[in-house]
């Protein structure tokens, strides 16, 4: 076995770490995902603010969508028709306990920061605040913080 | 210290794997436009592959259509990551070698 030279082994690392980077831009490729995922949320909000009567079957209605949104993104079948062709999860990423509470902790920053204002100016349907917050930060920053969470897991 | 993986010295070969190991499941035809091989030639590779326990085939359908997916299995990835640290031991190597060497005097 012939060992490689030092150039072939840089750019046999080049190899390794693009296969990587083309595998977690494809795991955030599929926008429309995050938009009916934010819109899913948001409106679930809305709905239930606005109709408290139909609370209960807006929660079953939502969580049949997270159901659905489950086996979208952990099985095979699943990913593929909903156009993602790989399937990126903690056992080929494994996240330390450090980016976990990182992944969480916008969400909680920014709950914390709405209750505050819904409260000190003691607002009107504090529920949807939550909704369209938690929508946009679907929407708009979800896959950011996803790509960098994946391409920092990476490096670990 | 790390090992070098023979299966793994062929260029294809590593950015299949590299490919597979960020990954839990990939579709056969994402990992062939990626490594920009045609069917047949990514159909030997990943047999070559599953044969040395490298990379696990699962076939199935989605619809009617009919669907390939691969994994790197466990076996594959702790063998990249040693291949991965050989590598970076002979990158590193040549790089602190060429730190330690003195200037030539007659290089401008």
């Amino acid at each position: 076995m012939n060992e490689p030279t030092p150039e072939e082994a840089a750019a046999a690392l080049r190899t390794v770490h693009e296969g990587k980077e083309q595998v977690i831009k494809s795991a955030v490729e599929s926008r429309w995902i995050w938009i009916v995922s934010g819109l899913a949320v948001f409106l679930y909000s809305l709905a239930n603010d606005l109709f408290p009567a139909a609370g209960p079957w807006l929660t079953w209605l939502l969580l049949a969508f997270l159901l659905v949104a489950v086996v979208g993104l952990r099985t095979r079948v699943g990913s593929t028709l909903i156009g993602r062709p790989v399937i990126v999860s903690g056992r080929s990423l494994p996240l330390s306990v450090k980016w976990r509470l990182l992944r969480i902790a916008p969400v909680l920053g920014l709950g914390i920061a709405v209750a505050l204002v819904v409260s000190l100016l003691q607002l009107p349907h504090g529920g949807i605040y939550y909704g369209a917050l938690a929508g946009i930060y679907i929407i708009f920053l979800s896959p950011r913080l996803q790509l960098r969470l994946l391409r920092r897991q990476d490096r670990d | 210290m790390a090992k070098l993986d023979p299966l793994l010295l062929d260029p294809t070969r590593l950015a299949i794997v590299s490919l597979l190991a960020a990954a839990e499941w990939a579709e056969f035809g994402f990992v062939r436009d990626s490594v920009q091989l045609s069917d047949s030639a990514l159909s030997k590779q990943a047999t070559t592959l599953s044969k040395n326990e490298y990379v696990e085939v699962r076939k199935g359908y989605v619809g009617k259509r009919p669907r390939t997916w691969l994994n790197l299995t466990d076996a594959g990835r702790s063998n990249l990551a040693e291949h991965i640290s050989a590598l970076q031991a002979i990158a590193e190597k040549a790089r602190s070698d060429g730190a330690q060497q003195p200037r030539d005097p007659s290089v401008p």
